[in-house]
């Protein structure tokens, strides 16, 4: 078993390398997608037109509106980090763990809900339609489900440590 | 922290979600094709059994076609994981919070997770290049499937640390 802890200590390095790398990416992306929605407006721009029209898109509130769900995952990868760099440490369920879980956990719930209703509604108000919109897909809803598990692991695992504690 | 008694009432809530989730990602996956079989109007519209007739031997056609199964291979996986969701929240329910098959089952949902993710970015492409006529593989990795990775790899580690501290708890008691 402690070999094995030790193994998994020195994995957890190269998740935490890769998890920032994946923070990065996601930010990256986010820019990449917000840019690519706005700079097909217009046909033959150059790139001084597009990107005055992706800073004024900015103006918009629709355009942060629709940034809901993706920086709610690009924290997931964030809060991931924290998790990884607490089991490099080794720490067993450590406060820093559990806060990192519960940051994914919660960040995954309040993305997906935010996919599936904040972000269609807001738009819809912004848009001077009204009423209430839910745009459901398979991802989304996977994306709550396991959000809810890692939300309910944070909490066993301060329950856990609390039993541990109370031992010791 | 949850209370003992609000964490089993929103487990038993959140196993109910999974599953109807779980149901209905299967019948998206399954009848995938029902939209491009509405395109084909060589069928004579108003003969109900006749279209029926042709709908299922269309649908269970494709079922057939390797291709059909494997490049599916992604949402498969992560319909799995919901199940193994709807499965530890049900263990929690039931009160089995501190056990080792609730490890399991963490170890599971990060499993699927991860094998999901993985043959998204690059099974599907490598099996699409084989079957389909593609010139070149391409590693295929988006937003979403980056995320699935890295939360299943962080259930894998995590389900390995529940069980290392159940065995200390244990060992205590």
């Amino acid at each position: 078993m402690t070999q094995q802890k030790a193994d998994i200590q020195k994995q957890a390095m190269w998740w935490e390398a890769l998890s920032a790398m994946i923070a990065c990416l996601l930010i990256i992306y986010l820019i990449r997608d917000r840019f690519d929605a706005t700079s097909g407006i217009l046909p033959d721009m150059n790139l001084t037109q597009q990107l005055s029209i992706f800073f004024l898109s900015m103006l918009s509130p629709i355009f942060w509106v629709s940034l809901i769900a993706p920086i709610s995952y690009v924290y997931v990868s964030i809060a991931a980090l924290s998790v990884f760099r607490a089991i490099g440490k080794g720490d067993d369920f450590s406060p820093t763990l559990l806060k990192g879980l519960e940051k994914m956990g919660s960040n995954l719930l309040f993305g997906a809900c935010g996919a599936i209703f904040l972000t269609p509604t807001l738009i819809n108000w912004l848009s001077h339609k009204g009423g209430i919109k839910f745009e459901s897909s398979t991802e989304s809803f996977i994306i709550l489900i396991v959000g809810g598990a890692l939300y309910f692991i944070s909490d066993i695992g301060k329950k856990m440590q609390n039993e541990l504690e109370s031992f010791v | 922290m949850l209370k003992q008694n609000n964490s089993k009432k929103i487990a038993k809530l959140f196993s109910k979600i999974a599953t109807i989730i779980f149901i209905a990602s299967i019948f998206f996956i399954i009848g995938a094709e029902i939209n491009d079989f509405r395109h084909y109007d060589h069928f004579d519209q108003s003969n109900i059994i006749e279209v029926s007739s042709h709908y299922i031997i269309y649908i269970f056609g494709m079922w057939f076609l390797p291709d059909f199964w494997i490049l599916r291979l992604p949402d498969l996986c992560y319909s799995a994981s919901t199940l193994a969701c709807a499965i530890y929240f049900r263990k929690i329910a039931n009160g089995q919070e501190y056990s080792i098959e609730t490890a399991n089952c963490i170890r599971n949902i990060g499993v699927s997770l991860l094998s999901g993710a993985l043959s998204d970015i690059f099974i599907c492409p490598l099996i699409a290049t084989i079957f389909l006529p593609l010139k070149s593989y391409t590693i295929s990795f988006n937003a979403e499937n980056l995320t699935y990775a890295i939360i299943g790899i962080s259930l894998i580690s995590i389900a390995f640390y529940y069980k290392i501290l159940k065995s200390e708890v244990d060992s205590f008691v």
